[in-house]
């Protein structure tokens, strides 16, 4: 029995040291308690897929190119474009035409300097179809975007190549002289300078298009900030303000930002004083508003979500039955009770943060009405006797949707289905117009102009979009608005556009999503303020306490 | 004992084989029912069906075979093995070499596991043999007690606890009274930290230890009962050894046998519990590397993770199989 005893002070005493350890650690380390005000500023991030800009599709790797690069222009707070590199707007006679002048002396961190070829070959290496980047279908405008791309493939899947593609470099890019770049269009397009400000028209070095694999893992920037060391997947990335740069230098001196992967979120290490600013999930938000109040900022973005209708099918071929569906959605309590009030009701096809916004355009066909929705449902020629099929990928968006089918259910008298399917399987079939019945659907911007949300999403004639919509005075009024003298001009044609748009209703708007981020006490909050564009935080503007 | 081992690697071979041809007719089975992960590339965005074939060459699920519902894409399968003859295991969906990939997840993965396995080992065995020795006293009841509290708390709810209570509240504690820096302020911190792989990973290390702890400590209670009560221990006793000698040599080798099987079966089931521990402390580990992949269908990680974790597997049981011998002079001269 001794011996046993002995065993269990061993166990204790080992424990004690382990202990005694730690404390003597923490002695050591206890002068610089509490902030870690060293000029740096700690981030969270997911794994980005990508820092090439040519490839970057994702918030995460934007983050990054926005910070290690920079491009011709930005987006500023109202979404408008401002010079970065490029010396004032984009000029053209024609709106077919046009001619961006760039400033002397900007380089890569590497010492090479950027002129006008530098954007030549790094466009010609985004677009060319071979290189399957993300952001080639940016420059789709461009004259000569289509001969750059893989030929149709023969025999579909099958054994023998597609055809290569036809050119190596974009016709409608030129290189003037080293400061003067030439852009020709396909088509004129008074709205092409709105989207030279996306990360896939940054330049990339020499350097890097000759080693892209190398360049994806130590990017080779012409940014506000260099890279320190390199990407550690998975794990971290460092970055250090670079003297060099000629733009606007921001304050803060080293931004580290730890990768955080799976499901884990960076939200308990800002609670452990371990991130300075950081997002709470859906589950903090409601105990993370109560706790930091003020330092808690919610700010609009550009995501819209909506109910989309299969207008292709018989049963939704029918105006009417789309409008009493819409009507029947009461928005503000969908909101309320799903997401905890924190997003905002749409009310227009168009988000508030982007330019040519216009107030209430989906009107009546968005207002809560059971009662008229009821009616209008029962005057069509809708079959009441089947359940609808409410189709969505797995995933949150499972729970989203059937809330909405409760209440389409308990405001219409209709039963409903719920369709999962994994997330490449419905895309394809929405694609292939091959869901029979209405899906959860959301678009974030590719550029501030409120064509982003019409043209792309509903036009095209009834093949070229989700929907099978097709709107004859609705594609005459975007092409109008394309083919106008100036943006003004054309926004107001694009609002016109979107007020036909909301009559037919190939989809139901329902939310348009808001961040909220919590500042910690190492950062002025007053400082801060989130680019509703770009979804990044403005680093010039950030100040450390 | 030599053709015994060689018997079992060959055995061990051919399982292999069947566990990765499995797997990939399951994967491709997958896209088949599924579709192409190559249109998720685009999400929501429309792209051209050539924007989607340079995709899917990319992605290397061009074959036509993955759009024909049942196919077992034996070509698809016969590429993949001669390219792991050469060594090259191919690239994930992103572009990168899945053995890049695997070699950065398995440092962490690796010393969470010895931190568990120490856990076990340490831990549940020894407080399975004191509590036998112990037998009816009140440090044999807590043992029992404790046992049945750790089976009954779920996984994910300790690690979200110990993450706030430990890793948030703790830790802030730490931090204010020692510093950032301080080893106190390490552990008890809510994510791992790549300066300090060790320090950060031994609260999860312990957790998921905890797992699966009730078992080895039960067990190793219940053998030790029933060896201490072994016709080879009365005749030790009998021929007046120490106390000391007939608990250890005697009783505690004998003991260990169906423990050690234990062990290596709970560290193969714990590679579930790294897929939950890993995410929440955010350690990118194998299981996480495995979880994203398997969600995003990434098929050459998905079946190099598998490939390498069977053989893990294997190697497990072949050592436990080996131990055996070791422990129990009746199994070695068979």
């Amino acid at each position: 029995m001794r011996n046993n005893r002995r065993v269990i002070t061993a166990i204790s005493a080992l424990a004690l040291t382990g202990v005694g350890l730690a404390a003597c650690g923490g002695g050591d380390g206890g002068s610089g308690s509490g902030s870690g005000s060293d000029g740096t500023l700690r981030l969270g991030l997911g794994e980005p897929q990508n820092l090439i800009p040519a490839n970057i599709q994702e918030t995460e790797g934007g983050e990054i190119a926005d910070r290690l690069y920079a491009g011709l222009y930005t987006y500023d707070m109202e979404g408008n474009l401002a010079p970065v590199l490029a010396d004032g707007v984009p000029t053209t006679e024609d709106n077919k035409v046009w001619t961006i002048k760039l400033q002397e002396g900007f380089t890569f961190q590497n010492g090479e300097e950027i002129t006008a070829e530098t954007f030549v070959k790094s466009w010609n290496y985004t677009v060319y179809g071979e290189n399957a980047n993300y952001g080639a279908g940016f420059f789709k405008q461009i004259d000569g975007w289509a001969e750059m791309q893989l030929g149709e493939d023969p025999d579909g899947d099958g054994p023998e190549e597609a055809a290569k593609p036809e050119a190596t470099e974009l016709s409608g890019v030129k290189a003037v002289d080293p400061l003067t770049l030439e852009v020709t269009l396909a088509e004129p397009w008074v709205g092409f300078p709105v989207t030279l400000g996306y990360t896939a028209f940054m330049p990339m070095a020499d350097e890097c298009l000759a080693d892209i694999d190398a360049c994806n893992e130590t990017p080779i920037g012409n940014g506000p900030y260099k890279i320190d060391g390199k990407w550690n997947h998975n794990s971290s990335i460092h970055m250090e303000k670079w003297a060099d740069y000629k733009g606007t230098q921001p304050s803060i001196e080293r931004i580290e930002y730890k990768i955080y992967t799976g499901d884990a979120t960076a939200w308990p290490d800002f609670e452990a004083g371990k991130i300075d600013i950081a997002a709470p999930g859906a589950e903090e938000y409601e105990v993370a508003k109560a706790e930091y109040g003020d330092a808690m900022r919610e700010e609009e973005t550009g995501q819209t979500w909506g109910l989309g209708f299969p207008v292709y099918d018989e049963k939704f071929s029918d105006p009417n039955v789309r409008k009493a569906f819409s009507m029947a959605i009461d928005r503000q309590g969908y909101i309320d009770g799903l997401f905890q009030g924190r997003y905002t009701v749409a009310n227009s096809y168009t988000p508030a943060v982007i330019p040519g916004y216009l107030e209430g355009t989906c009107g009546e066909a968005c207002t809560f009405d059971p009662e008229a929705a009821k009616q209008l449902l029962a005057d069509t020629d809708f079959p009441m006797d089947q359940p609808v099929e409410l189709w969505v990928n797995s995933g949150p968006g499972e729970d989203y949707l059937k809330v909405l089918g409760d209440q389409l259910a308990a405001n219409l008298g209709i039963t409903y289905e719920l369709k999962t399917l994994e997330w490449p399987d419905f895309l394809g079939k929405k694609d292939g117009h091959e869901l029979t019945g209405p899906f959860l659907t959301g678009w974030s911007p590719d550029y501030p102009l409120n064509q982003n949300y019409l043209e792309p999403l509903y036009g095209n004639g009834p093949d070229g979009n989700d929907f099978g919509f097709h709107g004859e005075e609705f594609e005459q009024l975007l092409a109008e608005g394309n083919r106008a003298e100036t943006l003004s001009d054309a926004m107001t044609k694009y609002q016109e556009a979107e007020k036909v748009l909301a009559a037919d209703l190939p989809v139901a708007p329902i939310w348009v999503t808001r961040t909220a981020t919590v500042i910690g006490e190492n950062v002025d909050p007053d400082s801060f303020q989130r680019n509703p564009i770009l979804g990044t935080i403005d680093i010039n503007s950030l100040k450390l306490l | 004992m030599g053709r015994y081992v060689i018997r079992r690697l060959l055995q061990a071979v051919l399982t292999l084989f069947f566990v990765l041809f499995l797997l990939h007719y399951l994967l491709s089975l997958a896209i088949q029912v599924n579709g192409n992960p190559a249109r998720t590339f685009f999400g929501d965005k429309p792209a051209t069906p050539e924007q989607i074939a340079a995709v899917e060459a990319k992605f290397g699920t061009d074959d036509p075979c993955l759009d024909r519902l049942g196919d077992p894409c034996l070509g698809m399968f016969q590429q993949r093995m001669a390219d792991w003859m050469t060594l090259d295991f191919g690239t994930n969906f992103d572009g990168y070499a899945v053995t890049d990939e695997i070699v950065r997840a398995v440092p962490p993965t690796l010393i969470l596991f010895a931190i568990s396995t120490s856990v076990w080992v340490l831990f549940g065995v020894t407080t399975g043999v004191l509590a036998a020795m112990k037998r009816g006293r009140f440090f044999d009841y807590l043992v029992r007690a404790g046992t049945t509290f750790t089976v009954a708390v779920p996984t994910f709810l300790l690690l979200v606890i110990t993450q706030q209570l430990v890793g948030v509240s703790l830790g802030n504690w730490a931090r204010d009274t020692f510093g950032r820096e301080s080893v106190l302020g390490i552990v008890f911190q809510p994510s791992y930290d790549d300066r300090y792989p060790f320090l950060s990973l031994l609260v999860p290390g312990i957790l998921l230890g905890a797992f699966g702890i009730a078992g080895i400590t039960r067990l190793s209670r219940t053998s030790m009962l029933e060896n201490l009560r072994a016709d080879f221990v009365r005749t030790a006793k009998a021929k007046g050894l120490t106390s000391r000698r007939v608990t250890i040599v005697h009783t505690l080798r004998n003991s260990l046998i169906p423990v050690i099987t234990l062990v290596g079966f709970t560290l193969a089931d714990a590679l579930g519990g790294t897929v939950i521990t890993e995410g929440i402390y955010s350690i990118p580990g194998m299981g996480g590397l495995a979880y994203n992949a398997t969600r995003e269908n990434d098929l050459p990680v998905v079946i190099a993770i598998v490939a390498i974790l069977s053989v893990c597997f294997m190697v497990v049981t072949l050592l436990i199989d080996l131990l055996y011998a070791v422990l129990d002079p009746r199994i070695r001269y068979e």
